[in-house]
């Protein structure tokens, strides 16, 4: 019963931060959004643009900056907004641990090296490395990843910024008015490179000093532990999100079969067979186990 | 800002200065941008903020200075944003929990310990009695709805 109500403890504390969370995510986007594109209204009312001109600028630079601090990107310091996936990812790891080292001491990856760079700048966009800094397990590989988020996130910015003065100048041009120059392009380079470097190095600085370590060691659960989690699921009426969650994710390879074959003289070496589609991968077969 | 016990009033202080900015904009994007207030509010948030540059610096993009500011400016606003995620609940409710288990894992540790003695004070926590209670309930329930 104590551990059981361990991880009641837990998790009415992971349901606190989620729902104090709800406000402070969209406040500290604005925040951000608002201090980002505050400058742009300065800037088209001293290169001669009307007060709603300047306005109208602001708000659309606004926009934009809010819908690209929406993604992963931008997230990367709230990592507690995913600790519901990562709690449901890692439960629905330990529930097939065995068959997954078992699998993974076999396996051989077939994927080039185009292929690992897409997948690890896919897991920066994505978040995912929001798992390990939450885990209390934060190496250099997180703090890079963050690093080269928050790198990427400054030049977008700057483009954004650039893009939407442009855009403002063409709506000029439609009304038959001349653009303004707000400084838009300009040094574009030397820009860019800058708040690349200033992105890298304090998303760096940013990743290291600051602790994220809020969640239970989620990535030593193990299947007793995970089992008591998904009676809370349960319990909860979350089986239906703990499902979705396991269906986005990735449990198993992709691209080999549940079908073995013995290879070497003595015929000892296990290896497996690639997969023909999707549904014969051990990526669908592990999460039927679980789903099913 | 990491400065333990200093920095989340540094952070404090650093958001405050940069809203008052904002709020100084924003009365401008309503109310017109002839306002002597709001351009004073304005003029005093560029002294105290960090974005004042030297000369030097506006001409030459790679120099030190403007490394140093743009790496402080990312350092800042990263910090400023996640207190205002970590310190919302507690503007709004007046309580500290979510603030505090958001604080790694001692804070964590913290608030799960204070909440298990909660438990143990509502008689909510899963013993023997209350989980046959809960079954007993259960099974009324299924009888009620045959």
């Amino acid at each position: 019963m104590g551990e059981l109500n361990k991880i009641l403890a837990a998790n009415r504390v992971d349901d606190l931060i989620k729902s104090a969370t709800g406000l402070g995510s969209p406040l500290s986007k604005l925040y951000m959004t608002g201090i980002t594109v505050q400058d742009s209204y300065e800037e088209a009312k001293a290169a001669g643009a009307s007060d709603i001109e300047a306005a109208f600028l602001t708000l659309g630079y606004a926009g934009a900056e809010y819908a690209l601090l929406s993604t992963g990107l931008g997230e990367w310091i709230m990592p507690e907004l995913h600790a519901e996936r990562l709690k449901h990812t890692a439960v629905g790891n330990a529930l097939v641990k065995g068959i997954l080292e078992e699998t993974k001491k076999n396996a051989t990856s077939n994927k080039d090296l185009a292929s690992k760079l897409i997948k690890a700048g896919s897991d920066i966009f994505h978040n995912r490395y929001a798992a390990k800094a939450m885990s209390g397990t934060k190496g250099l590989d997180v703090i890079a990843a963050h690093a080269l988020g928050e790198s990427f996130e400054e030049v977008s910015e700057e483009v954004l910024a650039d893009v939407s003065k442009s855009m403002f100048n063409a709506s000029r041009w439609l009304r038959g008015e001349d653009g303004l120059n707000m400084g838009q392009w300009d040094n574009m380079l030397d820009r860019y490179g800058m708040s690349a470097l200033g992105g890298l190095f304090g998303g760096a600085i940013n990743s290291a000093a600051t602790d994220f370590s809020v969640a239970r060691n989620l990535s030593k659960m193990d299947r007793t532990q995970a089992l008591q989690e998904l009676t809370y699921i349960i319990n909860e009426g979350k089986e239906g999100e703990f499902l979705k969650n396991i269906e986005k994710m990735q449990l198993g390879s992709k691209d080999l079969s549940e079908r073995r074959v013995l290879e070497g003289d003595n015929k000892d070496q296990v290896l497996y067979e690639e997969a023909k589609d999707e549904r014969d991968s051990q990526d669908f077969q592990l999460k039927r186990l679980i789903t099913s | 800002m990491f400065i333990p016990y200093v920095g989340p009033y540094v952070i404090a202080a650093s958001v405050l200065t940069q809203l008052a900015g904002l709020g100084a904009t924003f009365g401008k994007i309503i109310a017109g941008s002839d306002s002597p207030t709001l351009n004073n509010i304005q003029g005093w948030v560029k002294s105290v903020g960090r974005n004042a540059k030297t000369e030097y610096a506006t001409k030459n993009t790679w120099c030190l200075e403007n490394f140093i500011d743009m790496v402080g400016d990312t350092v800042g606003q990263l910090a400023e944003q996640r207190w205002i995620f970590k310190a919302t609940p507690f503007l709004t409710t007046g309580s500290t929990q979510a603030f505090r288990a958001m604080g790694g894992k001692k804070g964590r540790a913290a608030v799960e310990a204070e909440i298990l003695k909660e438990m143990d004070k509502t008689g909510s926590k899963v013993t023997m009695e209350n989980v046959m209670k809960s079954m007993e309930s259960g099974v009324s329930m299924k009888n009620e709805l045959q």
